[in-house]
């Protein structure tokens, strides 16, 4: 059998090209990112890549190039998460290192699509 | 000191010298081509002759020919060729018959070319789809999707994480890639499970058919070996008694020879043919490492050294740049004639070595006698070979006679005369090769 690995595109990005690009994806679905933003709430207090306090939607990089940020212990992502089960908060969560532009855009449009469509029900 | 000559007068004379040297620079690489060319060729012959000698020594395996080897070298005295044989004879059909306990010959190779065959190309066919399908379906992320149950009820990965999308977009990739065989991902990790425990199977099935037809046409050609060395036996017990006389004769060289061959005329002139054409060979590369080389290298290095400064002197900026006489005369010196007594002293000695036709059979093998004087017949000094040197310190009454007489008709060339009136003028051979 062919040991012959897949071509495939990777151009890596960094957390901050990453971030970059999810603010613009972000904005053009309507919300109005800001950078740095300090999430307290549910006993939890944490600075968010970016989010959009009103429409409660925004993105985190869970994961970095030095590894994972350490303020999102597992207790905190399971708060976090309580949230979003229950519809309250919808955060884009980054926990790959890998991520390429075309993916991260693709994820971006597909859970913005996710999050319209859970807003409008 | 008088400053008596232009730079026009150094050019002109320049102008002189360059062509002359140019001509000595051809007549070196023409003699190192023929040098090189006479030295390929004894090369060579040397194995040629010695092959020959064997042969000669030991045509075959009777105790005639053994006896003759053993009083000619002292190799092979305490051989037994009948045992040999017998012993040979029982270890080809020890191992034909081991061989066909394993494997009945009479069938193996229609078991080849039949069944195996035919098997080996079904397994080849039926693997030919599933290497295609597992080969589409190989993505970098596809043993992690098959981990995490990617697809089925039991995916657990939350719609909030990148992963989540990252496994959607590569479950959308292997779709596409294996041709929208697929509408689910569910569907694919069925068949894949399903078509890669077959391409195992099927694999390690093919890979046990060819290891069985190779292992079977190995033996089979084996055995067939085995029959043809049964019909040759005597013809390998020579070649191994030959084999053994080659590995002797190599170790000691002629002197294994020395006085034992004397007895037997015709072993002892291929003997000298093979110990001559090594000598010959010998002072063919001595002559040209201590004397055409050095030659060569001072020739090339004046030329060089003209042409530089030709060009230089050749510029405006030196257009009034004098030289004294002695300057001139240390610089444009004529050494034509040193040149051409090394040419008639190289020629002669190239032509003894070059033109000695196969008159071997005149050497001896004992250490009073010097090779090098049998190819010249004694009329050429071989001081460029340290062998030689050390011989007449060695034997200071030493002189030269003829084996044979001019009747033999063996013509010399003239060079040999001319080199022997070099060599009457008493010089020291060793100055005129410097090329200087």
């Amino acid at each position: 059998m062919s040991d012959e690995a897949p071509k495939i595109r990777q151009a890596q990005l960094t957390e901050e090209e990453g971030c970059a690009l999810l603010k613009v994806r972000f904005n053009e679905a309507g919300f109005k990112i800001q950078e740095r933003f300090v999430f307290e709430e549910v006993g939890v207090s944490v600075e968010l890549d970016g989010f959009d306090p009103e429409a409660r939607v925004g993105y985190e990089y869970l994961t970095t190039e030095e590894g994972d940020r350490i303020e999102f212990t597992p207790s905190v992502v399971a708060s976090l998460e309580g949230l979003m089960e229950k519809g309250e908060l919808f955060l884009l969560m980054i926990d790959e290192r890998s991520v390429d532009a075309k993916g991260l855009s693709l994820a971006a449009e597909r859970f913005l699509a996710y999050v319209k469509s859970e807003q409008s029900s | 000191m008088s400053r008596g000559f232009g730079v026009r007068d150094w050019l002109r004379r320049a102008r002189d010298l360059l062509p002359k040297l140019q001509d000595q620079s051809d007549r070196f690489h023409r003699a190192q081509r023929a040098h090189r060319d006479l030295a390929e060729r004894l090369r060579q012959e040397i194995p040629e002759r010695f092959e020959g000698l064997l042969l000669d020594l030991l045509p075959d395996i009777t105790a005639a020919s053994l006896q003759r080897v053993a009083k000619v070298t002292g190799a092979l005295g305490g051989a037994d060729p009948q045992s040999m044989v017998a012993e040979r004879r029982t270890a080809i059909e020890a191992e034909q018959a081991e061989i066909r306990s394993d494997v009945e010959i009479e069938t193996a190779q229609q078991r080849i070319e039949g069944p195996l065959e035919d098997e080996i190309t079904e397994l080849k066919r039926s693997l030919g789809p599933i290497r295609r399908f597992l080969r589409e379906a190989k993505h970098p992320r596809l043993d992690r999707l098959l981990d995490c149950d990617y697809g089925t009820p039991s995916y657990s990965v939350p719609w909030w994480r990148l992963s989540y999308y990252s496994d959607w977009k590569a479950g959308d990739e292997i779709l596409e890639a294996t041709g929208a065989e697929f509408e689910e991902f569910a569907a694919f990790r069925e068949a894949f499970a399903g078509r890669f425990n077959q391409g195992v199977i099927s694999q390690s099935k093919y890979e046990a058919r060819v290891e069985e037809q190779g292992v079977l046409k190995r033996t089979l050609s084996r055995y067939r070996e085995l029959e043809q060395s049964l019909t040759q036996v005597e013809d390998l017990v020579l070649l191994e008694l030959r084999g053994t006389l080659r590995a002797f004769l190599q170790a000691r060289g002629e002197g294994a020879l020395e006085g034992r061959i004397d007895a037997d005329r015709g072993a002892k002139n291929m003997a000298l043919g093979w110990v001559g054409v090594g000598k010959r060979l010998q002072y063919v590369q001595e002559l040209e490492r201590e004397r055409l080389t050095p030659f060569g290298a001072a020739i090339e290095k004046s030329l060089a050294k003209m042409r530089r400064k030709s060009v230089k002197y050749a510029r405006p900026k030196k257009a009034y740049t004098r030289f004294s006489a002695d300057e001139i005369e240390r610089t444009f010196v004529d050494r034509s004639a040193k040149w051409d007594k090394f040419w008639t002293r190289y020629d002669a000695a190239f032509a003894a070595l070059n033109d000695f036709d196969d008159r071997y059979h005149y050497g001896r093998f004992e250490d009073d006698f010097l090779w090098w004087d049998l190819f010249c017949d004694g009329r050429v000094k071989g001081r460029f070979s340290e062998e030689v040197t050390e011989f007449y310190e060695e034997y200071e009454e030493y002189s030269w006679e003829s084996p044979w007489d001019d009747s033999d008709g063996y013509e010399w060339e003239e060079g040999y005369a001319a080199a022997a009136v070099a060599d009457a003028d008493g010089r020291d051979e060793g100055e005129l090769w410097d090329g200087s």
